[in-house]
């Protein structure tokens, strides 16, 4: 494995998915070459902060808080 | 906590906001698209989607990402344009069997001009290697004149497809036809694609299809205005779709919140109404959709496990062709008679695979099925629907 497979490797790592797609996945990760495995790297890492992000925002709003403001009144927790 | 764990509850938070915000404006004709938490939402699931589906890519040869849906993958192999979201394409059907659902597409299709797509847990056939039928969803441009034609002539089949039931406006026709089968003068006038009733029209078929031998097939047609809307779409989801021919733009999007909070939705409801009615089999489908979507890997790889081990899917098969067995028998039709020989010679097949396999499930082996999916059910409710659940916890 080149160190970019390595990278990809990691940073898919951090995403759960399931057996079937991680099978699947580490072939492809063994066949594809530098330069698309470490733009790859890049567009999972760019999703993962996304994600986190996202979340940290949502949990600082009040747990059942909903995304519309002008819809609180109609939610129903 | 394991590497691999770190984003499941960022990923679970996410998805429970998404089901939050269509639920909270789910009755609004506008919705509310502008707080900065929808952007968020919505700027987070383009990325996670768009990235899943370029690695996705990077398995799958002629497969590329799609730019314009983010989640989704295209593959052009002239005559076949497929277009996968890439939660199902490890599980998408490939080569003949792909070949040969394309084919049945354009047997139903209701003209040159509609949508017609793969739907349902047919884009999971292979997680569910016994599936009842075949699903599609079409949409149809009402303005499509020469579609009504071909919508009343795929009434009377080919030697190899029968359609057997078309339901719509709250009417439901049988074959053998009667004289007050629908024309196209009737579909023209009737179909109507603001009228929630008269948007959509189910039809039936059971059909000989290379790869699949006899299945019954079903298309759910959705009007669309020349603008593209209907009041039927509240019955399609972007994410169970995969359409069949070259369109540019697809009528629903997998990174709008409210869109993928609806499917959310629409399936912890349909999870919840089959577990009530110990459906467990359906439930699980159910489940398989909920959970892939949801990156809730841990049930995905459960529920395989639990379907491969069990004869339960089987064992329903077998009971679906018996009674399509007994349908097609009152026909007295050259066609059905056909069509009934080879459903009877399947049977006879799967029912010996299922004695090889220990025959058909017993009370115990079924109520021990039912439990370990109930146990699926609870773990995966837990999961998207958080303090709603009993036993339950928050995601994030």
């Amino acid at each position: 494995m080149t160190r970019a497979s390595d990278r990809l490797a990691n940073a898919l790592a951090i995403w759960p998915l399931d057996r079937e797609q991680v099978s699947l996945l580490r072939e492809a990760i063994a066949e594809i070459d530098d330069i698309r495995a470490d733009a790859l790297s890049v567009l999972l890492r760019e999703a993962e902060q996304a994600v986190i992000n996202c979340a940290s925002l949502l949990a600082r709003k009040t747990p059942r808080e909903p995304m519309s403001q002008k819809a609180t009144h109609e939610y129903r927790p | 906590m394991s590497r691999k764990q770190r984003l499941d509850r960022p990923l679970a938070a996410i998805f429970v906001a998404c089901r939050d915000y269509y639920l909270a404006n789910a009755k609004r004709s506008a919705r509310q698209k502008q707080s900065e938490p929808y952007k968020q939402v919505r700027r987070c699931l383009t990325a996670s989607l768009r990235a899943m589906a370029e690695v996705h890519a990077a398995r799958y040869p002629g497969y590329v990402v799609d730019k314009r849906h983010p989640g989704y993958l295209v593959k052009f192999e002239p005559p076949m344009s497929v277009r996968v979201p890439y939660h199902v394409l490890p599980t998408f059907p490939t080569g003949d069997e792909l070949e040969a659902l394309w084919h049945l597409s354009r047997t139903i299709r209701s003209g040159d001009r509609s949508v017609i797509s793969l739907s349902g847990s047919n884009v999971l056939r292979k997680v569910f290697d016994v599936v009842g039928d075949v699903d599609f969803c079409e949409y149809f441009p009402v303005d499509d004149t020469e579609g009504f034609d071909r919508m009343a002539s795929n009434i009377d089949g080919t030697n190899r497809v029968a359609c057997l039931r078309l339901a719509f406006d709250g009417k439901e026709w049988r074959f053998p036809w009667g004289e007050d089968r629908p024309t196209k003068e009737v579909f023209a006038k009737t179909l109507d694609s603001s009228v929630q009733d008269r948007a959509t029209m189910k039809v039936d078929y059971v059909g000989d299809v290379d790869r699949l031998g006899v299945t019954e097939i079903s298309n759910l047609i959705i009007m669309v205005d020349e603008h593209g809307k209907s009041a039927g779409f509240v019955k399609t989801f972007a994410a169970q779709e995969a359409p069949l021919v070259p369109i540019d733009v697809l009528p629903n999007q997998m990174d709008d919140p409210a869109e993928m909070g609806r499917y959310v939705s629409w399936l912890i409801n349909s999870i919840e109404t089959l577990k009530a009615k110990g459906d467990m089999r359906k439930c699980l489908k159910r489940c398989a959709s909920l959970s892939r979507v949801v990156f809730a890997s841990d049930i995905s790889d459960d529920i395989s496990d639990l379907v491969s081990e069990s004869t339960i899917l089987l064992s329903h098969k077998v009971t679906e062709l018996e009674k399509l067995s007994s349908v097609l028998k009152l026909l007295s039709d050259e066609r059905s008679q056909r069509l009934h020989g080879l459903v009877e010679r399947q049977r006879k097949e799967l029912s010996a695979k299922l004695a090889a396999r220990g025959g058909t499930p017993d009370e115990f082996a079924c109520k021990r099925f039912d439990h370990k999916a109930i146990r699926i059910v609870s773990r995966l409710l837990d999961q998207v629907r958080p303090g709603e659940y009993p036993n339950s916890r928050r995601a994030a």
